[in-house]
């Protein structure tokens, strides 16, 4: 028969040692761990960017496959944040890539309608350089227009005055022949009566009488 | 006492001792407290309280905690309170960078639409005849 006190030791012994015996590798939470582990190094995309905290989170579910009983909750919440940190850690470095191909890809397109706007500009001059000298051309025209206009109009002007002139030199002879034609047919009146005889012309011909007086040479009119 | 009695006790305490040994607080966890608090500080630094609240908070939670634990010595729970506070700042910390990148990227990608639409509308006119 085994004796009470000795039993009772056995048992104390065995769970003591219980208590300090490391928590078995085939432990669930150990597995899940070591499975979100092996996911996040097997991601094609995050795996290798946050190799320094992904070998913390690998140290930290060691210590939990060796930590006694009263330090398996603290193991377990370590090994957690350690593997949440290495996934972190390792979405950030590779949303850290994509800014940079993002801000290439930036620089590229402002650099891209820089020089769109630039050729803009410069077809917008040419265009209105073009429409300047346009402009220019066409008040050059005008110019020359209005000169061809004007000298025209001179020249009207000038011919008008010429015809005006002739017409009233053509009067003037007019009635100077008129007065002439008058004093040769008083001469001959006058003349006629000196004779006793009526005049049998008009003094429009005083040349074809040569043996008669001279008719007295018209003075020309003013 | 009998032979065999002494040798159970001798176990018991060997087996007390070693128990001792292993669970028992040894010193004050100066240099995890000291790290504990940088790693806090640091994720302060990185904007922390704004990108990852729930986790600086628990940072902070568990920080005041193991200074309490040390106050009391309790050593082994100021130990893992120290090392829980300073793996949580550093949870934070990289939230908030995860957060601030994510941010920028996708100001990036907007601006980038943008600046394609732009130049592909005032592109295509010039194409045309």
């Amino acid at each position: 028969m085994t004796r009470p006190p000795a039993r009772f030791a056995a048992t104390l012994l065995a769970l003591g040692l219980f208590a300090g015996t490391p928590a078995h590798a085939r432990d669930e939470d150990y597995q899940r761990l070591a499975e979100r582990i092996d996911a996040l190094a097997a991601d094609p995309d995050l795996g290798t960017r946050a190799p320094a905290a992904l070998d913390q989170a690998r140290a930290a579910l060691a210590q939990l496959k060796q930590a006694r009983r009263s330090e398996r909750e603290h193991w377990i919440y370590m090994t957690e944040r350690r593997i949440d940190l290495a996934r972190t850690s390792a979405e950030a470095a590779w949303l850290e890539s994509q800014r940079g191909d993002l801000q290439r890809e930036n620089d590229r397109l402002q650099l891209a309608i820089a020089r769109r706007d630039a050729e803009q500009a410069r077809a917008e001059l040419e265009r209105q350089r073009l429409q300047a000298q346009i402009r220019a051309e066409e008040a050059e025209q005008a110019r020359r227009d209005a000169e061809a206009a004007r000298a025209e109009g001179e020249q009207a002007a000038q011919a008008a005055q010429s015809a005006r002139a002739e017409a009233e030199q053509a009067k003037r002879m007019a009635a100077a022949q008129a007065r002439a034609a008058a004093l040769a047919k008083k001469e001959a009146e006058l003349e006629a009566t000196l004779k006793g005889t009526a005049p049998a012309k008009p003094a429009a011909k005083p040349a074809a009488k040569p043996a008669t007086k001279p008719a007295a040479k018209p003075k020309p009119t003013k | 006492m009998t032979p065999s009695r002494r040798k159970i006790h001798a176990l018991i305490a060997l087996a007390g001792v070693l128990l001792a040994a292993g669970c028992a607080p040894t010193r004050p966890p100066v240099d995890e407290l000291d790290a504990a608090s940088r790693a806090l500080g640091a994720a302060r630094a990185a904007d922390a309280p704004t990108w990852a609240p729930a986790e600086y908070r628990s940072a902070g939670q568990r920080f005041d905690q193991a200074q309490a634990a040390e106050a009391s010595k309790d050593y082994d729970a100021a130990l893992q309170l120290a090392n829980e506070s300073q793996v949580d700042s550093e949870l934070a910390a990289a939230k908030a960078r995860l957060g601030k990148v994510r941010q920028e990227v996708e100001r990036l990608r907007e601006e980038n639409a943008h600046l394609d639409r732009d130049l592909t509308s005032h592109a295509q006119p010039e194409d045309q005849p």
